[in-house]
């Protein structure tokens, strides 16, 4: 636990460091439209300060989109965290700054993964939601595209639903790597390297899109069968990402501006080309075990940890050798419940005593 | 400086566009009962030609050998396993063979056959091939009992050739509908009755073609219409889909029947959906399955307990579909949802002298109503009607949410049923023995 008085010190820098945060943080905006929609019960705000001024410009022109977009996005933030749940590493939100989502300053694997399954999630929400009929650019529409739209966007048209998803996502979110910010520095290989792992997640959902069947026959037999292809679930995505995740590959910017795959330093072998799911980082990974400023990373103080496991989980490893408080916690709950004539059911409570392990 | 100048793009690999559940199944299913429609006009023109009988018999096993092959993965496999089963049955049935014996021999070929795709790992071959092979061994069987009532000093090639015509009757054989000897023949000898009239049965046929459409579609991509908030509530959108598939064969068939000439019902879904009790589900489900076993297997008799009848009935149409766990328990589970709630309410309806017994009362021609004192319009009799009538549909919903798709092309595991069950904590099973039970009190 931090003294209190941190807390007032941690504030302060973060204000000096706000924007730079803003820059790291923009998923957390994207996420918070729903939250401007409930809570005005208007249309989504696109002023919001994460967005880019492409961004902005796309979310008016699709407003309706942008509760998808947002819902979208919490749901690749659930995956993440779902999938990296125990490890130092997971994905959770910075607690002072309030936003929603994890922040990236440097260009690592998990900064990789975040983009990836980000993306993902948006083409799949929209996607899903094309399905639903509850776009209205989505399917055959014959509306003619706005002048101010620039001329090489995909203007939905009536194409596949996955296939619109897979556009709009490309399209409002590889925007903001794509423009000359004044707000952020000018760091080509870090655009490019969102680019390439927004690319990537929303490749795994096309690619791994598979035909579903019912059969049809007498009786129960299987004489014909009715085939139509089905979206994986973002539990699929987050598996095939976490293992993209351990395989991710190591670039650098060339001479000509590219990404460059570099030699793998445990193997030594170099590989020739990267496949386009593959994701890319650019720098190593701090150990996330202490609370770092610069690096962004939130440490693992006062995270829950398992005695005695070996894993990820474990407290040896979750704690960086910094050793454990226990604690007791008194939970509780109903029990010995009974049926008393007539006509109600009366419960003891029981008060269940149970041990937590903490990170020092 | 641009910054996008130097992305490296990476080729997209575009999948085919492909167009929404709805499309494709509407595309899937049109094309495949276009094709069988195609056999049905042929065949309802070449019945109209006078042609000799030799070349009849040939026109219907060539054709009926080349529609097996049309509509199987593995052509000649499929042609052959299929005139197998007839040659041996109706070798059988020349020598006089009982018409047990018959059955009992192909439903062994039916199973020795599931045995070896199970051995070669071709269990969705089997599958693929089985209700085509139920209905021949159905056929076949009937073929057999009426030889038995036949002479043999009166066997001509005439009444082997109608015989082969029957059984080998191209639009019948993919999904049915099995029809009687005597159905088959009054619709063969049936004349032309004139424009008007074909006219109508036509747009009969197309009118249930739409709706046997309609409900392939619903049946597989009830998701992107309805998406269940509860358990309950997918459960019983899974045991729909599994109806409305059914409803689909059967109103394609219905439809075929009628452009033959037909008034055979193959199964009305309204009468299944809405139903009285779970004995009129059962027997409304497939009517002429239901009258092969009613005719040929029931009524005949073959103990003198009516119970080790039933038994044997449910046994054979168990057995038709090869040994398949799921099917057999789900109609062993019927059969005892259906027994003990016809005893139920038979008890009920003597008790109170109320219309409430599984079979709906006739009505005598001199009075109104039934002999009961309470009849179907007094309230009491409604209420109670209306409640077995919930619980009939909550009934197909018990029996038909353990066939779900993740199996069913390759066969269900053997506990799979029983598992989905255990989630409704074997509800049906309950009310049945509860219902047994208070049969005994009352």
């Amino acid at each position: 636990m931090i003294p209190r008085r941190s807390c007032w010190l941690i504030l302060l820098l973060n204000l000096l460091n706000v924007q730079s945060l803003l820059d790291a943080s923009w998923w957390s905006t994207v996420a918070q439209l729903s939250t401007a929609l409930a809570g005005h019960n208007v249309k989504p705000v696109c002023e919001l300060p994460g967005l880019s001024p492409g961004q902005a410009q796309v979310c008016e022109l699709f407003k309706d989109h942008m509760p998808a977009v947002s819902i979208g996005a919490q749901n690749a933030i659930q995956e993440c965290q779902r999938q990296f749940t125990g490890h130092r590493w997971n994905c959770s939100t910075h607690y002072s700054t309030g936003m929603l989502g994890p922040i990236h300053k440097m260009a690592t694997r998990e900064a990789a993964f975040t983009y990836a399954i980000l993306s993902a999630g948006v083409t799949h929400e929209i996607g899903r939601r094309c399905k639903q009929g509850l776009l209205t650019s989505c399917g055959c529409s014959d509306e003619t595209k706005p002048k101010n739209v620039p001329t090489d966007w995909s203007w939905g048209g009536c194409g596949d639903n996955v296939e619109y998803g897979y556009k709009f996502s490309r399209d409002f979110i590889d925007i903001r790597e794509k423009e000359h910010d004044p707000k952020r520095n000018h760091d080509n290989g870090r655009s490019l390297m969102n680019r390439r792992n927004n690319e990537a997640g929303r490749k795994i959902l096309k690619r791994h899109r598979k035909p579903k069947c019912k059969c049809h026959g007498v009786s129960g037999a299987c004489n014909m069968k009715t085939c139509w292809m089905q979206l994986p679930s973002m539990e699929q995505v987050g598996k095939i990402l976490r293992n993209k995740y351990d395989k991710a590959i190591r670039v650098q910017i060339n001479d000509r501006g590219n990404l460059q795959l570099l030699a793998d330093e445990a193997t030594k072998e170099r590989k020739t080309r990267a496949l386009p799911t593959d994701l890319v980082f650019m720098d190593d990974s701090p150990d996330y075990c202490r609370f770092d400023r610069h690096s962004g990373t939130l440490g693992t103080e006062g995270r829950v940890c398992k005695r005695g496991s070996g894993g990820a989980e474990g407290c040896d490893s979750l704690c960086c050798g910094r050793g454990y408080n226990t604690y007791t916690q008194e939970v509780k709950s109903k029990c010995n419940c009974k049926f008393e004539w007539c006509c109600k059911v009366v419960c003891q409570t029981c008060n269940n005593v149970t041990q937590v392990d903490i990170c020092k | 400086m641009d910054n996008g100048h130097g992305y490296e793009e990476f080729e997209l690999l575009e999948d085919g566009s492909l167009g929404e559940c709805s499309t494709q199944v509407a595309n899937a299913t049109f094309l495949t009962i276009s094709k069988l429609i195609c056999l049905v006009v042929a065949f309802k023109f070449i019945k109209h030609i006078p042609i000799s009988t030799t070349v009849r018999v040939y026109v219907h096993v060539f054709a009926s050998t080349f529609t097996v092959m049309w509509f199987s993965r593995n052509h000649l496999q499929s042609a052959i396993i299929y005139n197998m089963f007839s040659l041996i049955s109706l070798a059988l049935a020349i020598k006089q063979f009982s018409g047990y014996i018959i059955l009992a021999g192909n439903i062994s070929l039916l199973i020795a056959l599931q045995n070896f795709c199970r051995h070669y790992r071709s269990e969705d071959y089997f599958l693929s091939i089985r209700g085509i092979l139920m209905i021949h061994i159905m056929r076949l069987t009937t073929v057999a009992f009426n030889l038995e009532k036949a002479n043999s000093n009166k066997f001509r090639f005439v009444q082997f050739s109608s015989y082969v015509e029957y059984i080998y009757f191209p639009p019948f054989i993919i999904f049915g509908p099995y029809l009687s000897f005597e159905q088959f023949f009054k619709m063969r000898d049936k004349k032309w009755t004139g424009s008007e009239n074909e006219l109508g049965f036509i747009i009969q046929s197309l009118l249930a073609i739409f709706n046997a459409i309609t409900l392939a579609i619903i049946s597989s991509c009830h998701f992107e219409f309805f998406e269940p908030s509860s358990q309950f509530m997918e459960d019983a959108l899974t045991a729909m889909s599994f109806r409305f598939s059914h409803y689909f064969v059967c109103l394609s068939t219905q439809a075929f029947v009628l452009m033959l000439g037909s008034d055979v019902v193959v199964a009305n879904p309204l009468n299944i959906e809405f139903s009285r009790s779970t004995l009129q589900t059962v027997s409304e489900w497939n009517k002429p399955f239901h009258t092969f076993l009613h005719e040929n297997i029931f009524k005949r008799r073959l103990f003198n307990s009516t119970a080790c009848n039933v038994f044997f009935t449910f046994a054979v149409s168990s057995l038709l579909h090869g040994l398949d766990f799921q099917m057999t328990i789900t109609l062993l589970a019927l059969g005892f949802i259906a027994y003990s709630e016809t005893v139920f309410r038979k008890r009920l309806s003597a008790r109170y002298s109320m219309c409430v017994a599984a079979k709906a009362c006739p009505v005598r021609s001199n009075s109104l109503s039934c002999k009961h004192r309470h009849s179907n319009k007094t309230g009491r009799a409604l209420i109670i009607n209306l409640f077995f009538l919930m619980l009939s549909m909550y009934h197909l919903v018990f029996t038909g949410m353990t066939f779900t798709d993740d199996y069913s092309a390759i066969g269900y595991p053997f506990d799979h049923a029983w598992k989905i069950w255990g989630s409704h904590y074997y509800s049906s099973f309950m009310i049945s023995f509860l219902f047994l039970a208070l049969s005994k009190i009352i």
